[in-house]
Parts: structure tokens; sequence; C-alpha cells
């Protein structure tokens, strides 16, 4: 009598880790991106990615964090320019239209990183929390300033 | 007798129709070499183009250069920068700050990148310049490191936050520091890049979004049509 359940019990949470872990897996956002590395005086850069919703729900981005170091500021930003003038403004959050992809670009949104020298060559860890309570590991390469620049041009063509 | 003398005339037809497609070849050569000559030199000449053309490149150039007033700046190597430091070269001058993660970087790297694309003779009298609109974060020193990573060859500017405003308001490019929620504070600045003449005054100037064979294009042909 009591062997059956026990093994059910089993199964069952068995079935629900595996469920849990593939839908943890299987949020759906592509992400790609890359981080420019810091300029020598300067405390702060950025990071660019692209996102794109595969689901079928909206997703809203809500922080960026740095991996393993609390102590580091990842903010998100956009560059508004209107009438000549550029102005830097943090964002409270992003959203993420379902099918849509969000691309993040130099002179527009991008993830303001400071409190760390980021050398090229590196890769950078961060965690993507969404409101709905889920994250997502990333890494993306520290690029230099040449081929950033390349790269930009790269994503718009 | 009369058949060697056949075989005499017929060599001398030929030798003679040799050497005249020897001399249509080598013609021939020649005039494709000079077409090609005249190619290649019309290619490294700028191109002359009107400034409705240049609007639409996103440069423009001001109807007459504007004199600009005495100032007195820093460069980033200590040293006094003043209105006659613009005379003798043409000067891109950019206003920005260490503090923007964003736009300044990418402005600088579209300056290197359109800096490589120019020629030796023209790059050797383009003088590339940050002016800070930052003063009390960006010192020389900090300067001098920011700037020389984007291109060893540009310079960094600094001074008095009023010398700095006062150059700047010549210039036409507003900046603003403005505080932000979440701490600190930002500085809001004109994204244009201006182009001062070899006699120091201001003469252009590239709206944002800036791109390097644009400005390559559009610089080009203004210093051509200059009669300073």
């Amino acid at each position: 009598m009591k062997k059956p359940v026990l093994s059910v019990w089993i199964i069952a949470v068995g079935v629900l880790l595996f469920v849990s872990r593939a839908y943890a897996i299987a949020l759906p956002l592509q992400v790609e991106g890359y981080a420019r590395e810091t300029p020598p005086g300067a405390p702060m850069s950025a990071a660019y990615l692209s996102l794109h919703n595969t689901g079928e729900h909206l997703l809203l981005l809500k922080a960026v964090e740095l991996r393993g170091k609390q102590d580091i500021g990842v903010d998100l930003h956009t560059t508004e320019s209107s009438d000549g003038i550029s102005r830097m403004r943090p964002l409270e959050q992003l959203a993420i239209a379902a099918g849509q992809k969000l691309q993040m670009a130099p002179g527009g949104v991008h993830l303001m990183i400071h409190g760390l020298q980021l050398r090229e060559g590196e890769l950078l860890p961060l965690r993507l929390v969404f409101t709905n309570g889920s994250s997502l590991e990333i890494e993306v390469p520290v690029v230099g300033p040449n081929k950033a620049d390349k790269e930009h041009h790269h994503h718009h063509g | 007798m009369n058949h060697s003398g056949l075989n005499n005339n017929d060599m001398l037809t030929e030798q003679r129709q040799k050497r005249g497609i020897r001399v249509t070849i080598a013609i021939l050569l020649l005039f494709i070499v000079a077409v090609l000559v005249g190619f290649v030199h019309k290619l490294s000449q700028p191109r002359v183009i009107t400034d409705s053309e240049l609007r639409l490149n996103g440069a423009v150039k001001l109807q007459k250069a504007r004199i600009l007033d005495n100032f007195q700046l820093v460069s980033d190597t200590g040293e006094v920068f003043h209105t006659d430091s613009l005379k003798g070269q043409w000067t891109l001058v950019f206003f920005g700050f260490t503090h923007c993660p964003d736009i300044c970087p990418t402005t600088l790297s579209t300056l290197n990148s359109f800096y490589q694309l120019l020629d030796g003779n023209t790059r050797s009298n383009t003088e590339i310049i940050l002016v800070t609109v930052d003063p009390a974060r960006d010192n020389p020193k900090i300067l001098h490191d920011y700037v020389r990573y984007f291109n060893k060859e540009f310079h960094g500017i600094t001074g008095d936050f009023f010398e700095i405003k006062r150059f700047a308001s010549q210039l036409n490019v507003p900046f603003n520091k403005v505080m932000l929620d979440e701490g600190g504070y930002t500085v809001d600045h004109g994204s244009q890049v201006v182009l001062i003449n070899p006699l120091g005054h201001y003469h252009a100037f590239f709206k944002a979004p800036l791109d390097p064979a644009k400005l390559k294009l559009t610089y080009r042909s203004i210093r051509a049509t200059f009669n300073g």
C-alpha cells in the first residue's frame, strides 16, 4: 500500500522539477549584444542588447544586474535627441511586445554600467529581471572602441 | 627571281602589318592608362556640392562665417587654449563629457572613423577636439587619456565653466546640467559637430546623427569652396 504512493510522489516531484526547469529555460526570448570597453578616465560604459520576444505575451524588463556583484550599477537608460540636443534619461522598465524585437543601439536605448572597468575580450555576465518574476542569465562580449562602431553599423544593415 | 621577289614583298608587308599592330596596341594602352590616371585623379579630388546638397547630407554652412570673441580655455596638456589656437587649420569641435556612457563615445568613435577616411594632406591640417561641458569632473589629465583612447591625434579642452558656456554659445551649442532622481547629474548638450575654418571663424556645423562617409563628403566640399 505504502510503496506505490511513495513512487508516485517521486515521479510527481520529478515531473514538477523537470517542468519548472524546462519553463525557466524556455523563457521565449532571444538575446544577443555587446558591451563597450570603458575608456580611460571614464567611470562608466554602455552595453547594447537585442531582445527578441518569440512568445505570445508582453515581457517587461524591470532591471538588469551584474551576476555576482550587487554593488555594480547597471541602469536602463535612453538617449533622446530632439532639436539637436542629446538628453540621457533613466528608464523605469522596458516593454518587449509579443513577437517583437527590441534593438538597443548607440544614440538610443542602452544599459549604463558604472563602477566597473570593462576590458576588451572579457565577457560581461548579466541577469535580466522581468516583472513577471522570471529572469534570464546572459553573457555579452566586451569590444574595443572601433569594433563597437562597426557592430553598430552591422546591426542597422 | 620573280618568285623570290614576291616573297620579299610579302615579308615586307607582313613586317609593316606587325609594326602597325604594335603601334595600335601601344596607342590603345597609352589611352587606357591616361583614362585610368584621369579617373583616379578625379576620384581623389573633393566633390564640390551645393549648399542644399550639403544640408541633405547633414551639414549646414553659415551664410557668413562668424568671428569668435576672445575666450581662454585650457588644453588637456595644461596649456592655454584661446581664440588664436584655432588659426592655421580646420577644427572640428564636439561638446561632451566623460560621464556620458552612450552618445559621447559614439560620436568620438564616428569622428575617428571619419578621420581615418581622410587623405594624409587633408588630415594634416584637420584638428578634432572635445570640449567638456562638465569641467567640474573633467580635468585636463582625465580628458587627455579619455580623448586619446579614441584617437591619439584628438585633443580635449576644459576650463572655467562660464568661459566654456560663452564659447559654446558663440557656436550655438546649448548645454544644461540636469539633476537625476537616482542621484548625481547629467548634462544635456547640443549633439552637433562644429566646424571652424583656418581663420578661426565659425564656418559650418554637422548635425547628428553623424555618418563618417557623409562627414567626409561634406567636409571636403566645404574645404574646396573656402577662399579665406
